[in-house]
């Protein structure tokens, strides 16, 4: 073990198992010695990643003009570099969306120009559906 | 005006659990209604827009929104009624199963059903609840009503943030707030050890860098229109706050996070036998509770912090209510009591027959570290499985086959260093 080595104990947020991770790297370099306690390869995958540039997947929501709710949720379509996180809650939060929305419906395309979009997770019916929900 | 209907089992109920349990209800031949007080099917997940959820069932990481989407279009695929904006009121016993009293803006009606499964969930705790003390000023809420401001109405409930309890939803909130601009001051746990998951820990806590005091408790909440802040100790060695160290956040909202309560009024007028710990029916392995034809899943049960689990329970109730109409239940055979034994806060279901099989639940009282889980029957060890770590927030799950063992003894759970 060399002299900058430190151990940490990581949970692993792939699954709900949260297998608590130990790892050994050089926090200088960035360099890993050593992962033990891992369930699965995806949580091998993950401490690394985790350590040399950790992603998260954003949810969060977009206004809706028209719809049964205010806001539709939306995700990024696949993890993003934490560092950007502030920078497009930024641009979410100027956003607004048509109703109807739908599940899997692009809300917007690549946004950062990092080839991430932003997708629906909710279904929004338009105010009017409801009306002759109501009336029926 | 008064409308009758009549099903084979009425569902209580529309979230993960009543969804799951009607599909595979349905899909074993049953005639089913799930009845659901809100406009729309997904209980809790409807407000969960963070990712997670599926991880097991799916391997993928959906929202809670994408989850419940999936098991409602199963259940219309199926041909299960779902009624939604439909309250079930009150509920009685009759000679051919039960009737259900419900209420639709305006129109009371009353459903009969040969059986009924609850799948009602939880509520949460409030501050009454653990009685906080100080004034009741505004900006007081609970994790789950602020998560249902925030994320269906858009309604920001503050901008500084004191979270009193490490549960799920209150570590969920804490980043949410966060990423809609708000911040947090801290999360605070009167226990040693988090309430929430560990990985709910990392990825709303230590990514923005929120702090978490353990074993701190709240002194008084200040404020008198509004809440302006509140004074914070940790426990001390007689257990008790220790105000000689306390602390001041300024904060102008306080959310509780504080625990869940299975929400059974309708069970317990049943006069269904309630498991004190659980805080839900006590079932066997069929999840039928010890009114015969009442079935139970979900956080109606026992509180559930993996929705795959919810899923996987519910789907086991519909088919064991499906059973039980056709008349396929194992004759009256011996009872086993399964009890919780050292370092085990409570073991589900709480008796099945003898010869039988089920997947056990249980929960550990404290985290420990290299554990070995032993299942006794007498004096004789039935199964053990060692594993490195458990604490109370992970539920575990055991596949248990009691063909071999003795009928005429109790089964315990134990939980002992290895
Ligand atoms: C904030 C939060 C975050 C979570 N995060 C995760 C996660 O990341 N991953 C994961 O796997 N799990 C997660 N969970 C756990 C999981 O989502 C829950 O355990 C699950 O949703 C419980 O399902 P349920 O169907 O039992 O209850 P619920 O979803 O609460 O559904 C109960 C339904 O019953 C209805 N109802 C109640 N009483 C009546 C009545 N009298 N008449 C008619 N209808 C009635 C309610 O309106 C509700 O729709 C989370 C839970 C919460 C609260
Ligand atoms: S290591 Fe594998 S099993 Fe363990 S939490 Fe991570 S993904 Fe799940």
């Amino acid at each position: 073990m060399c002299e900058h080595e430190v151990t940490e104990i990581m949970t692993c947020i792939i699954c709900p198992n949260s297998c608590r991770i130990e790892v050994q790297y050089d926090p200088q370099d960035r360099k890993i010695s050593r992962i033990s306690f891992a369930r699965c390869p995806k949580g091998v995958q993950w401490v690394e990643q985790e350590i040399l540039h950790p992603m998260r997947t954003v949810c969060t929501s977009v206004r809706v003009l028209g719809g049964r709710d205010p806001l539709v949720s939306v995700r990024t379509s696949v993890p993003v570099p934490k560092d950007v996180i502030e920078k497009l809650m930024r641009f979410i939060s100027t956003l607004q969306v048509e109703a109807p929305c739908h599940i899997g419906d692009l809300i917007c395309r690549d946004p950062l120009g990092i080839e991430v979009d932003l997708i629906a997770t909710r279904e929004v019916t338009c105010r009017d559906a409801q009306f002759t929900k109501a009336g029926r | 005006m008064r409308q009758l209907q009549h099903v084979d089992i009425a569902v209580i109920g529309a979230g993960p659990a009543g969804l799951a349990a009607a599909a595979a209800a349905r899909s074993a031949g049953a005639a089913v209604i799930i009845i659901e007080r809100d406009d729309r099917a997904g209980g809790i997940l409807n407000q969960c827009i963070h990712d997670g959820f599926g991880l097991q069932r799916f391997d993928c990481a959906l929202t809670g929104g994408e989850y419940a989407h999936i098991d409602e279009l199963a259940c219309r695929d199926a041909g299960v009624e779902l009624l939604t904006d439909t309250y079930v009121s009150s509920i009685e016993r009759t000679e051919s199963g039960f009737a259900l009293h419900t209420m639709t803006t305006g129109l009371i009606s009353v459903i009969t059903a040969a059986a009924v499964i609850l799948a009602m969930g939880c509520r949460e705790r409030t501050a009454g609840a653990i009685s906080l003390p100080g004034t009741r000023p505004a900006g007081i809420y609970t994790a789950g009503t602020a998560q249902r401001l925030t994320n269906m109405q858009n309604i920001m409930t503050g901008s500084r943030f004191l979270i009193i309890g490490s549960g799920d939803i209150g570590l969920i909130m804490a980043r949410r707030v966060t990423l809609e601009g708000g911040s947090v001051a801290a999360v605070t746990e009167i226990q040693p050890y988090p309430g929430g998951l560990d990985r709910n820990i990392r990825q709303c806590l230590t990514d923005f860098s929120i702090p978490l005091y353990l074993e701190t408790g709240i002194v008084e909440i200040l404020g008198t229109d509004r809440v302006t802040g509140a004074l914070i100790a940790p426990v001390g060695r007689d257990g008790l706050l220790d105000t000689t160290r306390s602390t001041h956040i300024p904060c102008d909202t306080i959310l509780l996070s504080v625990g869940l309560i299975p929400e059974n009024e309708l069970t317990r007028s049943l006069d269904a036998v309630m498991d004190p710990v659980t805080g839900g029916p006590a079932v066997d392995e069929h999840l039928m509770t010890s009114v015969p034809g009442l079935f139970a899943c979900g956080n109606v049960l026992q509180v559930h912090d993996v929705v795959d689990l919810v899923s996987q329970e519910a789907a086991h109730a519909g088919t064991c209510a499906a059973a039980y109409l056709r008349g396929e239940r194992a004759e009256k055979r011996k009872t086993i009591t399964l009890q919780a034994g050292e370092g085990i806060r409570y073991v589900l279901p709480q008796s099945m027959s003898a010869q039988g099989s089920t997947l056990l639940s249980c929960r550990v009282r404290k985290p420990m570290e290299d554990v070995t889980i032993q299942i006794r029957s007498g004096s004789e060890l039935i199964y053990r499985q060692q594993l490195p770590y458990v604490q109370p927030s992970e539920m575990i799950q055991i596949p248990l086959d009691l063909s071999e063992t003795a009928a005429d003894t109790s089964v315990e759970v134990h939980c002992v260093r290895t």
